[in-house]
């Protein structure tokens, strides 16, 4: 994990793209978060590695990511040759083996694994899209493939504009409910990759980021999380049309589920004293607290309006 | 219907909440803990396999844990309990006084009197509460509110009807206060003066007394967005007291912010008051050894409220107020607003 200034990045990521493509491109996870509580103080620091950037809307994603790509490449950043699929693929190659888009800025040593990268997503094609989906870029150096999730659409509904580098940062609750539609449950799979040290479950580490933003949010903004319930069941409708009920009935299970869960919480505390919390002294009883005023407020809410 | 029975006593002295035919049934409110869940359900087991022909219904009336959560247990007990027990226990979950999940099969007799138990066994748990309860206790607030309104003397028959005590418990009351107490022949009474015996009496015991339910939370919400919170419940057995009371009372006391909400209602069951705190803040807990409340709610137990109407929102009556303060330890303030009430009746 690396310690990063959020300004710092998304001013560098910014800068390098081509102008054209800034207002396609949404900064999703840890960073968009980061900027959107504590861009105030320009000190503040968290750790992050990966710095997601999304490309929307889904109909221009191949163009604007050819686009990107081409010109990270030729300013110097370099690909991240780690994990599967490493090597640009063919066109024989099956759309779910080709690697991901995954830049170092140029400054980074690209045999330094801890050091943060950029990587390019996409939104769904369909709002029926129901896991994960890969659409095919083709540059110079080969095939490469830009992944989307299911929920992405709902990350990236109606991002932030950051009016002076032209480009968009997703809003919080907006990933908070996100992650929680993603996890109805505490699914047992774990992250490829130890999380600072320990093997973490992947709902966890989500989850943990819906605890992350609401602590942000209640210590910024003082909110009434009762708002963000209704702003869900406009982005449930917008993105999912008929289906929104659907989803919005077990949202917040897997939430809940954390909450009675010691040993989940545990992973989930570690996750965020490493991650989006860095600088700031929470404990598993506050994360805890947080979590009951999401259920309570955001997503009793959300019920009411679904009934 | 079969007729229910309440507070049965069984086989070695156990109780049963309540009983219809053969079908025993155990109550609990607010079930945050699973460990809670685990044990009644291991009693409820040991009861089953001393009482062949019976059944056990396990009432959760509110809770926290997940419905997820509560099938993982429920489906553990398969792997715990033999057949012939587990076939005759059932569990179902309440929240809000509706019916969100069951658990086992549940015979229609216990289906159709499950919400008339819950009901009653809630009303039960708020009666509970009320052993403490003390007849000069009461009956001095009420005298003590009439006097400090100036509103002159009260009959026995209000008397009565605002404490909620019978004829011959608040005349063998007033026979307690009778240097301070001036009789007149139409049955009517008032307070002569301050009786200031026993105010320090009702004062010192006051934290005995009330009804007292206090939560804390690690990063307390801001007061502006519960008090707001309040208030949208437009319901008139909700009063503020305390700080803002006394602001009420008296514009000018020395009260800064507001770092304790008390809140007074009138006979609420406890579920009532979990759900108000759930709506009010869900981050509150009750509050631990060491723990300083910061949302307060205290629970009338007389039959009237005594409330004032403040120009939004209902407010607590004067003793009340003062007994908050003195609670919450400021006993400057505390101090100030009695002085302004009894110089309103020497006025």
């Amino acid at each position: 994990m690396k310690e990063i200034k959020p300004i710092e990045v998304i001013r560098k990521v910014a800068g390098a793209l081509p102008p054209e493509c800034r207002e396609n491109i949404v900064i999703i996870g840890s960073l968009a978060a980061a900027y959107a509580y504590l861009v105030d103080n320009q000190n503040m620091i968290v750790q992050t590695k990966d710095i997601d950037c999304l490309v929307k809307p889904h109909t221009v994603a191949v163009d604007k990511a050819q686009l990107i790509a081409r010109k990270l490449l030729d300013v110097g950043w370099q690909r991240r040759k780690i994990g599967p699929h490493q090597n640009p693929g063919s066109p024989d190659t099956p759309i779910d083996e080709l690697p991901a888009i995954r830049f170092y800025p140029p400054d980074n040593d690209p045999k330094e694994g801890n050091d943060w990268f950029v990587e390019f997503l996409t939104e769904p094609e369909f709002s029926t899209d129901q896991d994960k989906k890969w659409t095919r870029i083709i540059i110079d150096e080969g095939h490469f493939g830009l992944p989307s999730f299911r929920f992405l659409a709902i990350t990236a509904f109606q991002p932030n504009r950051i009016d002076d580098l032209e480009i968009y940062y997703a809003q919080p609750k907006m990933m908070a409910l996100a992650n929680l539609l993603e996890h109805p449950q505490i699914k047992p799979e774990r992250m490829s990759t130890a999380f600072a040290g320990r093997n973490i479950k992947r709902s966890n580490k989500d989850l943990g980021r819906v605890l992350a933003i609401g602590y942000l949010e209640q210590e910024k903004y003082k909110s009434d999380f009762r708002e963000w319930g209704y702003e869900w069941a406009v982005a449930l409708k917008d993105c999912f049309r008929d289906e929104w009920k659907g989803l919005a009935v077990n949202t917040g299970s897997g939430l809940a589920a954390l909450l009675q869960s010691d040993e989940d919480l545990d992973e989930v505390y570690h996750t965020c004293q490493y991650g989006l919390l860095t600088s700031f002294g929470i404990t598993t009883e506050i994360l805890r607290e947080v979590g009951y005023r999401i259920l309570g407020d955001a997503i009793g809410t959300l019920q009411k309006i679904k009934d | 219907m079969k007729s229910i029975s309440y507070n049965v006593a069984l086989k070695d002295n156990r109780m049963a909440d309540a009983l219809l035919d053969k079908s025993i049934f155990e109550y609990k409110a607010r079930v945050n803990d699973l460990r809670l869940v685990q044990s009644t359900i291991l009693n409820l087991a040991k009861i089953l396999s001393e009482l062949p022909d019976y059944a056990c219904v396990f009432i959760i009336d509110g809770t926290r844990i997940s419905k997820s959560r509560l099938w993982d247990e429920w489906q553990s007990l398969y792997k715990l309990l033999q057949p012939s027990i587990l076939n005759r226990l059932r569990m179902v979950v309440f929240a809000k006084g509706s019916i969100i999940e069951k658990f086992g099969e549940l015979n229609n007799d216990e289906i159709d009197a499950l919400v008339e138990i819950r009901e009653k066994l809630s009303k039960n748990s708020f009666e509970n509460l009320n052993h403490k309860k003390d007849a000069l206790f009461e009956i001095l607030r009420v005298l003590l509110v009439h006097w400090f309104r100036r509103l002159g003397s009260l009959q026995l028959s209000q008397l009565e009807q605002i404490s909620g005590y019978s004829y011959p418990t608040v005349a063998r009351t007033l026979n307690k206060l009778d240097d301070y107490l001036i009789r007149y022949s139409d049955r009517s009474v008032e307070l002569k003066s301050f009786p200031q015996r026993n105010w320090l009496k009702l004062i010192t015991t006051s934290d005995e007394k009330r009804l007292v339910f206090g939560y804390w939370a690690y990063r307390p919400k801001s007061m502006e967005d519960i008090i707001r919170r309040v208030q949208e419940r437009h319901e008139n057995d909700i009063a503020f007291g305390g700080i803002i009371g006394a602001r009420y009372y008296l514009p000018s006391i020395n009260l800064i912010g507001i770092h304790r909400l008390d809140l007074t209602v009138l006979k609420w069951d406890s579920l009532k008051i979990e759900i108000l705190i759930q709506e009010l803040d869900p981050g509150l807990k009750k509050i631990e050894r060491g723990t300083l409340p910061q949302v307060v709610v205290h629970n009338l137990t007389r039959a009237e409220s005594l409330f004032n109407q403040g120009e939004i929102f209902n407010i607590a009556d004067e003793v009340e107020c003062l007994l908050d303060l003195h609670e919450a330890r400021l006993e400057s303030p505390f101090s100030e607003l009695l002085e302004h009430f009894k110089e309103q009746v020497n006025r």
